[in-house]
């Protein structure tokens, strides 16, 4: 807003005339019957009394004690101290943050009426006492949450029918079937059964030859044996890897206004492929991606990994664009407090960071508890000060070659001292003339000292905060020796920044003389001073050079002035020396760039420190400070993960929720694994295992699955290949048995959808366009923003560019998770976008004519065309279907007959669902 | 050859049978299907002309006679950017480019900016009182559309059609005629976490000619119509057989969503096309014309989407680039290329509009995500303004020849009847018949509303 003098003078007339009141009691009562009784019933009363349809801010203003006891930011009048009670900032619109009555500004006058009224002492008469606010969370009350109570052992159930069950999951489901009376349906077909472990399992459908073997193979092993070389093939990292991928809400760029690319995100997607084909231990791979960075290791390679593991900590969405820093790095935080919540906790802690969690019992300290250990986290680069645009974190990866990269980096060193001495100080030990520094300046306003741009004359330079223009001057007197001309220097460094116009004033023997100096451009002596011309000087008076911010709009720089003899010191170029390094310097370090990898990485921030409550989640508002801790609902009394001093405390953060005793770490992962195998969690709200979530439908067996995960060292493959191998996976998706219409109890098999991945990684293998490359960096010429990326991969779906504002269109079609939120359970929808895609897009289209050739050069039969697309021949009436479909073509249109078949079947329900 | 209505009435996909309940898969009730608002409503539907990156109010509505005054004078402004941020200094006030006249019955000051719409101010309802969050583009552009600068929200046209539905099954609910993937791109679209079917679909996208404009996938490029119904039913003769032992209500959804698909392939393309409309018409909205081309048939099609019952049109202003269209940091003098454009079009918008007798049901709003400084950025620029600005809003039960609010005499911050980007989503959901507080959807264990936890009706703009 505009401050004008008219304006000043107004509010200082107002001030000496409230400062006359005097806080005599009845006065004062008086006075708050006049003046302030009406203004809190007209302006405050709406939202702050016991009458408030909905009370603002938990502040009432309907009583003495209201206002005492305060809101959600504490007392709002300290009496007799306008300026520092919260009320007065609120009405005056001086802070910008808390702005009150919301939609106008109250009148000057009453506002005066306000600070004259809390300047005499806020005499109130309103007894009474306040309403009391919510009671605050019982944690042991909460603690008898099912999802609290860590995992128990229960007996392995026995079931009546004993030869039904392959394994103990089966017992523990067909003992429920049983008690509610459901009879399971019949095992799946083998044609079924192989169809779904394959894209269960790699995310690929078998080939006819594979499918024939299965056929033929009569042996009870079979099964096992398939399920056994399909973990073993790497295609099961890269389906499995995806799963986890959009579980950690894994993207290659921003997301926000301008999404930034993230250049080196592929190597935490390549990262979790390979941590999932070795079977990496789950609660190692938590580690890694909580505190890779601070967790021991033996080799390069080992650390390497578990860094890029920590990558998951600072890959999120986030407006790297927003201004406000401060707010920047906290709402940072909350989308990683938020994240983790629900990655390996089931949690919404996000509702945390206003006000106590309304249905789970995680209080606000909790919230700043995890807070003040991201906080201490670097998870932010610094940006480009230019266009405020923050930078996401890269660490450098170490390297197996290291002495060639320690001895550029050494020479990068030498370099860079070198260039900084030739820029920092220039050598003025032999300068011929007076110099006067800025520390010797008499300053008028606030002026200061930097160092932040080279070079300068002495210790620092001053600025002028590009503020108070007009009122600021630095004056710099001497008297010189000898009355003759002097040519006058004056020091400054430069910077696109400067002003232009910075108006020099030199007070010599014949009067005054104003030079206007431009600071945006390089000085021209000794690359620190400009001469602004030459005057006559004398002895007996003084000479004063003034550099004045007068009528400038950039920042002004005061260095240093000289006096020299006039022409003793000629302009030069730039030093060709300097030049030669900069030059130098550029090659190399653009050399170790590329030798030197780097990834993006979370690492522990420069001020460890505990946070503070941030008073309904503004980040100015800061209320008691909390020392850094975990989820006091989730640990258990007695045990105790210390943060030690120095410490962010993430890795304890990792062992904490690592604990094998932890009640929802390995029962939230071995129901999102049994989500993905039986198309339905034992908790269906997989995201969610808090009171808003659903009741698990087995309780025991997941306490079952969860206490198995632990003991087999946390092994994903060993879980999945359980589950797998159980009569429950096996079962068929139909039944005769109507009474479970949801299939709550699992008596027979959930039919799945293929996802978008799925869907296009068939069809490019079917047509023969894939392309097998697997890893590595997939964004072509990775550009700043992934604007209007041009998709032209035809690599496995995982490999593809995974962009927050921009994805491959059959992805966006088909339901791919939102790369901004935590997705454990994808939506399914059918949408009409997704039949017109299949009908029309060019992409399904050349698959399906490439498709069409390959099975007519290889002579290939109706029979062939559904074995290759839907994985099993076509029923009788299919087949009569097709062929009077064909038929129905002229002899010379086969290719494009057989191209519509192919696009058909691409288009079933039957290749569309997991049966 | 038949033609494409004579094939949708004599296709064996049963068309008038088909119930969009059965298409979506997870549930019964049909979440299209049109809701009666929970309050009297004035609007029907929205059409949003978006005016990406920032126009000037104060060379085209805010009429600031003290800012001609003072031209040149410096003063000491707060900064809002990442480096200057709550910290003062001397800007120099920079007098409108534009001279402004008054206008109508009601007297409202329009600059030469804008000289056709102009003519229509006695139905505008201006608000120069509007503020907003974000400095930059991308915040304040996805603050303006989901209510949220850096979280993940739905779009305002996702809660629209997730409160009333569509009157037209064979349509979207929500469009977005040629957005721009800059600025937060589809994220200003996106449903987020509401059901995917609140989503909005885009015509076209920005940096094509408007007269490319489609929605992707309508078409197949290679089969005629009546060979590709041929496969369609094929298609369906083999869905239907596999479906016949299942029983299951997904896969029906599934193979229902064919049909609706197919006719939405018999009918959208007749909506976008401009062709049945008169010569007359065409020229009202700039059609024909290089300058005004594009923005005109983007007018006319959100015409012909608001007569079908479309919810929510919005019609895009707006490129690629980092600096979006409106976006003089220097250069001012260019907004006259932005209003040149867009005049025209907008003005036969209200005109077409009026004379249906649209405008009575359908709420126009105009406006960017944020104003301009009146001080200069460098000889002849502005810089972005979130705290103060206007917008305007037309029919739809506002009132009209109004203005709402003030900023300060020279047009800087917003003082008098401040109104929050909020308070002006809460006041449009209002005009449709929904409250922000009760419009929810409960995601991850939370309520969820457009407006957060703030947001108030502003009535002093209702009629």
């Amino acid at each position: 807003m505009v401050v004008n003098s008219r304006q000043l003078k107004i509010t200082l007339a107002l001030l000496a005339s409230g400062s006359m009141v005097r806080a005599n009691n009845s006065e004062g009562i008086e006075y708050f019957e006049t003046h302030i009784r009406p203004l809190f019933v007209e302006h405050c009363y709406e939202c702050h009394s016991a009458d408030a349809k909905k009370l603002k801010g938990n502040l009432y203003l309907d009583s003495r004690t209201g206002w005492q006891t305060g809101g959600d930011s504490g007392p709002v009048i300290i009496p007799g101290k306008p300026q520092d009670s919260l009320l007065f900032h609120a009405i005056s619109h001086t802070t910008g943050d808390l702005e009150m009555p919301p939609k106008n500004q109250l009148p000057q006058s009453e506002i005066e009426h306000l600070k004259s009224w809390i300047a005499m002492g806020a005499p109130d008469p309103r007894e009474g006492e306040i309403k009391k606010s919510t009671p605050p969370i019982d944690l042991n009350k909460g603690r008898q949450f099912w999802s609290f109570q860590p995992p128990v052992t229960h007996p392995i159930p026995k079931p009546r029918d004993t030869g039904w069950p392959n394994n103990d999951i089966d017992r523990f489901i067909l003992a429920r079937l049983e008690a509610q009376k459901i009879t399971p349906t019949r095992s799946a077909s083998k044609t079924s059964l192989l169809r779904r472990v394959y894209f269960d399992l790699i995310g690929l459908p078998p080939s006819p030859d594979e499918l024939k073997a299965f056929l033929q193979d009569k042996s009870p092993q079979a099964f096992q044996t398939i399920v056994a070389n399909l973990l073993a093939r790497p295609e099961f990292g890269e389906r499995w890897g995806r799963h986890w991928l959009d579980i950690t809400r894994f993207a290659e760029s921003s997301g926000g206004g301008r999404s930034l690319v993230f250049p080196d995100a592929w190597r935490f997607r390549d990262y979790v492929i390979d941590s999932f084909n070795k079977d990496k231990p789950y609660q190692q791979l938590v580690r890694e991606h909580l505190a890779g960075d601070l967790l021991p290791h033996s080799s390069p390679i080992q650390r390497n990994s578990q860094l890029i593991g920590s990558g998951y900590l600072v890959l999120g969405a986030l407006n790297y664009e927003l201004q406000d820093h401060e707010l920047l790095k906290m709402e940072f935080v909350d989308e990683q407090i938020d994240t983790i919540g629900r990655t390996f906790l089931g949690m919404t802690l996000g509702c945390a960071r206003c006000h106590d969690h309304k249905f789970d019992p995680i209080p606000t300290s909790d919230y700043y508890a995890l807070a003040g250990i991201f906080q201490s986290t670097r998870s932010m680069g610094k940006g480009s000060a230019a266009s405020g645009v923050t930078s996401f974190a890269t660490t450098p990866l170490e390297i197996s070659n290291p002495t060639e990269i320690a001895q550029l980096r050494s020479s990068i060193d030498s370099l860079k001292k070198q260039i900084n001495t030739l820029k920092s100080s220039p050598d003025l030990k032999n300068f011929p003339g007076l110099i006067i520094d800025s520390n010797e300046a008499q300053l008028t306003g606030n002026w200061k000292k930097s160092t932040a741009t080279k070079p300068w004359v002495g210790k620092s330079y001053l600025h002028d905060e590009n503020t108070g223009k007009g009122e600021k001057r630095a004056q710099f007197n001497t008297t010189l020796g000898e009355t003759r001309d002097y040519e006058v220097l004056v020091a400054y460094s430069s910077g696109p920044n400067r002003a232009k116009n910075v108006p020099v004033t030199i007070h010599h023997a014949e009067g005054k003389t104003t030079v206007i100096i431009d600071q945006s451009k390089p000085a021209s002596i000794w690359e620190t001073f400009t001469n602004v011309g030459t005057f006559p000087f004398s002895s007996e008076k003084p000479a004063t050079i003034v550099i004045s911010t007068e009528r400038t709009t950039a920042h002004v720089i005061a260095d240093a002035v000289a006096f020299i003899a006039p022409n003793s010191i000629t302009p030069q170029k730039p030093k060709t020396d300097l030049k030669k390094l900069e030059s130098r310097h550029k090659s190399l370090a653009a050399k170790l760039k590329k030798f030197q990898p780097v990834t993006m990485a979370a690492t522990e921030a420069e001020t460890i420190a505990d946070g503070h409550v941030h008073i309904r989640g503004q980040v100015r508002n800061k209320g008691a400070k909390v020392p850094r801790g975990f989820l006091t609902v989730a640990s258990q009394a007695g045990i105790s993960h210390e943060i030690p001093e120095g410490h962010s405390g993430r890795l304890e953060l990792a062992e904490w929720i690592t604990d094998p005793q932890h009640p929802l770490t390995s029962r939230v992962m071995v129901n999102r694994i049994w989500k993905y195998l039986l198309g339905e969690g034992i908790v269906r709200t997989v995201d969610n295992f808090g009171k808003t979530g659903e009741l698990p439908s087995h309780p025991k067996l997941l306490d079952h699955l969860a206490n198995q995960f632990t003991k087999n060292n946390w092994s994903i493959k060993s879980l999945i290949r359980e589950i797998v191998l159980s009569r429950t996976y096996q079962l068929s998706s139909k039944t005769a048995d109507n009474s479970d219409p949801e299939n709550r109890f699992f008596g027979r098999a959930h039919r799945k959808r293929l996802e978008a991945e799925a869907i296009r990684d068939t069809a490019l293998h079917i047509s023969g366009q894939f392309d097998p490359i697997k890893g590595g960096l997939t964004i072509r010429n990775p550009g700043q923003y992934d604007l209007n990326y041009r998709f032209d991969s035809n690599r496995r779906s995982v490999y593809v560019p995974w962009f927050r504002n921009s994805m491959l269109p059959i992805f966006e079609v088909f339901d791919a998770p939102n790369p901004n939120l935590v997705v454990g359970r994808r939506s399914t929808t059918n949408l009409p976008t997704q039949a017109l895609f299949l009908m029309n897009s060019p992409f399904i289209r050349e698959q399906s004519e490439l498709t069409a050739k390959r099975l007519l050069a290889e002579a290939g039969t109706v029979e062939d065309t559904y074995l290759l697309i839907l994985s099993r021949p076509p029923s009788e009436s299919e087949r009569l279907s097709t062929q009077t479909f064909l038929a129905s073509f002229p002899p010379d249109e086969k290719t494009e007959a057989w191209t519509q078949l192919t696009q058909a079947l691409f288009s079933t329900i039957d290749f569309r669902f997991i049966n | 050859m038949l033609n494409r209505r004579q094939l949708l009435k004599s296709s064996s996909c049963g068309f008038g049978s088909l119930a969009l309940s059965s298409l979506l898969g997870q549930g019964l009730s049909n979440p299209l299907s049109p809701k009666s608002p929970v309050l009297p409503a004035r609007a029907k539907r929205i059409i949003f002309l978006f005016m990406a990156g920032g126009p000037s109010h104060v060379d085209s509505f805010d009429y600031k006679p003290e800012l001609i005054k003072r031209d040149g004078q410096s003063f000491d402004f707060v900064g809002v950017r990442k480096n200057t941020f709550g910290k003062k200094s001397q800007r120099k006030l920079l007098k409108p480019l534009w001279d402004f006249k008054q206008h109508g019955e009601s007297g409202r000051w329009v600059s030469s900016l804008f000289p056709n719409i102009a003519k229509h101010v006695d139905d505008l309802c201006f608000i120069h009182s509007m503020h907003t969050e974000g400095v930059a583009h991308g915040p304040s552009t996805l603050f303006l559309h989901t209510g949220a600068t850096n979280l993940v929200r739905p779009s305002m046209g996702s809660w629209v059609t997730y409160g009333l539905g569509t009157e037209n099954e064979n349509l979207p609910g929500f469009v977005t005629i040629m957005p721009s993937a800059s600025k937060g791109g589809p994220r200003n679209y996106s449903n987020a976490f509401l059901p995917a079917v609140h989503q909005g679909t885009c015509i076209g996208r920005a940096g094509l000619p408007a007269s490319k404009a489609t929605i992707r996938n309508l078409k197949n490029p290679h089969l005629p119509l009546n060979a590709q119904s041929k496969q369609f039913d094929f298609l369906q003769q083999l869905n239907r057989q596999q479906a016949q032992t299942k029983n299951d209500q997904n896969i029906d959804a599934a193979i229902d969503s064919f049909d609706l698909a197919f006719r939405m392939q018999m009918n959208a393309p007749d909506i976008l096309d401009l062709a049945e409309e008169s010569e007359a018409t065409k020229s009202m909205y700039g059609i024909g014309e290089k300058a005004t081309d594009d923005y005109g048939r983007q007018c006319l099609m959100a015409r012909r989407l608001a007569e079908r019952g479309v919810r929510f049109i919005q019609v895009n202003y707006s490129d690629e680039s980092v600096n979006p269209r409106w976006d003089q940091h220097s250069n001012m003098p260019k907004h006259k290329v932005h209003a040149h454009a867009t005049d025209q079009p907008v003005a036969g918008l209200l005109k077409d509009l009026k004379q249906r007798g649209l405008l009575e049901d359908t709420l126009v709003w105009w406006g960017g995500e944020f104003g301009r400084t009146p001080f200069s950025q460098g000889k002849d620029g502005r810089d972005h303004n979130p705290r103060g600005f206007t917008t305007w809003l037309a029919g739809g039960g506002t009132k009209p020849g109004h203005a709402h609010g003030a900023t300060d005499e020279v047009g800087d911050t917003a003082v008098s009847g401040r109104l929050h980007m909020h308070d002006l989503h809460a006041t449009m959901l209002h005009l449709l018949g929904l409250d922000h507080e009760q419009l929810t959807y409960n995601y991850a264990g939370r309520d969820f509303r457009l407006t957060d936890v703030a947001g108030n009706v502003e009535n002093d703009i209702i009629a």
